[in-house]
């Protein structure tokens, strides 16, 4: 399974987006409104592996960490995910254990299930984050993929949401 | 000096970022200090009706997935239009906590703050990025666990005394040293020690106002490897005491999903 996760709104985006030939990733708004994670690790020892919350983002990190690549078209705010992207990021957790295993000299949650998804971030408004923004946008995809166990990851600075969508056209392609 | 400390953490309760904010409160006795709990909207305009009048914003938060919680960021949003609308000229400090043992992952988390403040229009001053942070959420309860231990040891020997006839307190007393209770008074305060420390550093640094630049901390005389070991174990009886679920069962596959990957 592959996925597209964008935050944008608009229609004429989501059209666009599901013109190019991406039929074997399955689009995910993260506009719509789903619940926050509050930190209540019932995903770990009450329902283990199953976010507490039971709307449609109940599953998202099952879906996300045993998913071959996660595209992720977002909005960079203070040099990470915008709020909505970071809302279902949040709820990726259920996907590893709570238990902890040594990478790179650091603690990191062991693996839930084996699989290592590629993960590919556009920033879509590239040209407005400082240099500083930027930086950290690199130096925290590189974190989060290394917590979800992913062992490849690239982050691309778009101009616009077009110019996003024209990357993951070379991308999908 | 008028300090805000903005507790950031959903969780209702028993939160570790509230837990720091108390701390650096009991700290900084002596000014004007007040906590909000950043959790709602009715939290958000509480907040933002003070910041006219600090001269220090502190920001406790706990790391979600490398950074600030979703919810934060989107009053961090707000709260930056408005800072910046205002004009605004607080200096900002930041005491970060997460889950791994190592304290300098918290630096991103850190770091969104400071890029937040480039965008506020205000200045940044550091903070503090401490490891093991539902560890030691957790331990500050040890002291009542040990209260408790040696109050039921008390009772077993009152019952005893009484079914030999020989109750009286100075015997019940006799001889009585609640070791229980000072050595899991002994351990929270060990184990905290590195917290308690840098969050006094950073007070200093808020009382004069001078740049701190930022550092990080973990538990305390608790290596690596005790630290996971102890955190499994906690895990474990945590799932079984609290929600009645076998150690074994942690580890299972979100069945629903993955029997749907095979349909």
């Amino acid at each position: 399974m592959k996925y597209i996760l964008y935050d944008i709104e608009s229609k004429d985006f989501f059209e666009t987006l599901g013109a190019l030939n991406v039929n074997e990733y399955t689009l995910i708004n993260a506009a719509a409104p789903v619940a926050k994670c509050t930190g209540c690790f019932k995903c770990w020892l009450k329902n283990p592996g199953t976010c507490a919350f039971s709307d449609k983002m109940q599953h998202i990190g099952t879906k996300l960490l045993n998913s071959h690549e996660i595209i992720i078209i977002c909005k960079g705010l203070y040099g990470g995910f915008s709020a909505n992207i970071k809302r279902i990021i949040d709820r990726v957790i259920p996907g590893v254990l709570p238990f902890f295993v040594k990478k790179n000299k650091e603690l990191h949650h062991k693996q839930r299930y084996k699989n290592n998804p590629e993960i590919k971030v556009i920033f879509y408004n590239g040209d407005e984050m400082s240099e500083k923004e930027r930086e950290q946008a690199e130096n925290l995809i590189s974190a989060v993929a290394l917590n979800f166990h992913s062992e490849k990851h690239q982050v691309v600075f778009a101009g616009c949401p077009q110019d996003a969508i024209k990357e993951v056209q070379t991308w999908t392609c | 000096m008028d300090v805000l400390i903005l507790s950031t953490s959903p969780r209702k309760s028993f939160s570790t970022s509230l837990y720091f904010s108390k701390i650096l409160k009991l700290f900084l006795a002596g000014h004007n200090v007040e906590i909000i709990l950043l959790r709602s909207a009715f939290d958000y305009n509480r907040a933002i009706r003070q910041l006219d009048k600090i001269d220090v914003l502190v920001f406790a938060t706990p790391v979600y997935v490398d950074s600030v919680p979703s919810t934060t960021l989107e009053y961090l949003e707000k709260m930056e239009q408005y800072i910046t609308a205002k004009k605004y000229k607080f200096s900002v400090y930041t005491i970060a906590n997460c889950g791994f043992y190592e304290g300098n992952q918290c630096r991103l988390a850190l770091k969104t703050y400071e890029l937040w403040c480039e965008r506020a229009d205000v200045k940044f001053l550091g903070g503090v990025g401490i490891g093991s942070g539902v560890m030691l959420g957790f331990v500050r309860i040890l002291p009542l666990i040990g209260l408790a231990i040696t109050a039921i040891q008390l009772m077993i020997q009152a019952v005893v005394l009484c079914f030999e006839n020989t109750f009286s307190f100075p015997l019940l007393f006799a001889g009585f040293f609640p070791a229980n209770f000072v050595i899991q008074t002994a351990l929270w305060i060990l184990f905290t020690l590195g917290a308690f420390v840098h969050i006094f550093n950073l007070r200093t640094s808020i009382i004069k106002k001078r740049n701190h630049v930022c550092q990080y901390t973990t538990a305390w005389f608790c290596p690596r490897c005790l630290f996971v070991c102890m955190a499994s174990l906690y895990w474990f009886f945590r799932a079984l005491f609290i929600h009645g679920v076998m150690p074994w069962t942690l580890f299972r596959k979100d069945k629903e999903y993955v029997d749907s990957l095979c349909k």
